[in-house]
């Protein structure tokens, strides 16, 4: 096995690498290839800005159910019992 | 038997339940239909809750439930899991490097400061739709509900080389996604 990897596996690694799944050997081949590698270093920043950010969705969610539709879910437990 | 008001306790969570199935789902039909299984589901059980969680935790707990089943039953549909909606292709050329039409693109914002921007929210609901259920089911479980890749290869019945294939993919996806919708 070389020290070479390509992006592909690069970006599987540096999500591998969150959970700290990888091995001495896989995070110095990764290591390496961020070294030379400006794309997928700004995927690895671009994902971490995505992660860190998702605990957001919800809190900016202001969606909410129609009268109607509670009505009906109220009705159909109703009719349930 | 704890006494309930099927009217205030409807009143009362269905807004804030809806608004966790809502992202974590395709879409708001099933989100509803999540909602609505979840009173139910407590309503027929009423006799088990012994009032030690609060109705609210305990209402989350079954939601969180049903949101699971529902990936589950999204894994089993076995023919799209492995389909691509954009091919591999499209981002990794036969050498696996990036190829021309989906490298990543400089953003121009600090990537370690919090987005307080709910356009970027926006986007990222509409990108996460787009997501093979099976890719959203995964990134959902991981990112979402804080699971581990263990459980979560055993929910849906993954080797660990497909989830971590299936992740790659919702990511490489919801990134190229973002880039293209978020910065207008």
């Amino acid at each position: 096995m070389g020290m070479r990897i390509d992006c592909k596996k690069a970006t599987i690694m540096i999500s591998k690498r969150e959970e700290k799944k990888l091995s001495l050997f896989e995070r110095i081949q990764l290591w390496l290839h961020l070294l030379i590698c400006s794309l997928c270093k700004l995927f690895m920043k671009q994902n971490k800005l995505l992660v860190s950010n998702l605990g957001g969705l919800e809190n900016n969610i202001t969606a909410a159910l129609s009268e109607q539709e509670k009505n009906k879910i109220i009705e159909t437990i109703k009719s349930a019992s | 038997m704890h006494k309930l008001n099927v009217n205030q306790w409807v009143n009362e969570y269905a807004d804030q339940l809806y608004r966790y199935a809502l992202p974590r789902v395709e879409d708001a039909e099933i989100a509803k239909d999540l909602v609505q299984d979840t009173f139910l589901s407590a309503w027929r059980n009423a006799e088990n809750f012994k009032g030690e969680a609060s109705e609210k935790n305990w209402l989350y707990t079954i939601l969180k439930n049903k949101i699971i089943d529902h990936y589950r039953k999204a894994s089993t549909r076995k023919e799209e899991r492995f389909s691509e909606n954009q091919s591999e292709e499209y981002y990794f050329n036969e050498d696996g490097h990036w190829t021309e039409t989906a490298s990543p693109n400089e953003w121009g914002v600090n990537y370690n400061e919090k987005i307080n921007q709910n356009e970027f929210y926006e986007v990222l609901e509409k990108c996460k739709k787009k997501l093979k259920e099976i890719q959203n089911a995964v990134f959902s479980m991981k990112y979402l509900e804080g699971l581990e890749s263990e459980e979560i290869c055993k929910e849906l019945n993954l080797t660990s080389s497909n989830y971590w294939v299936l992740l790659h993919r919702a990511k490489v996806q919801l990134r190229a996604c973002l880039e293209k919708n978020w910065f207008i």
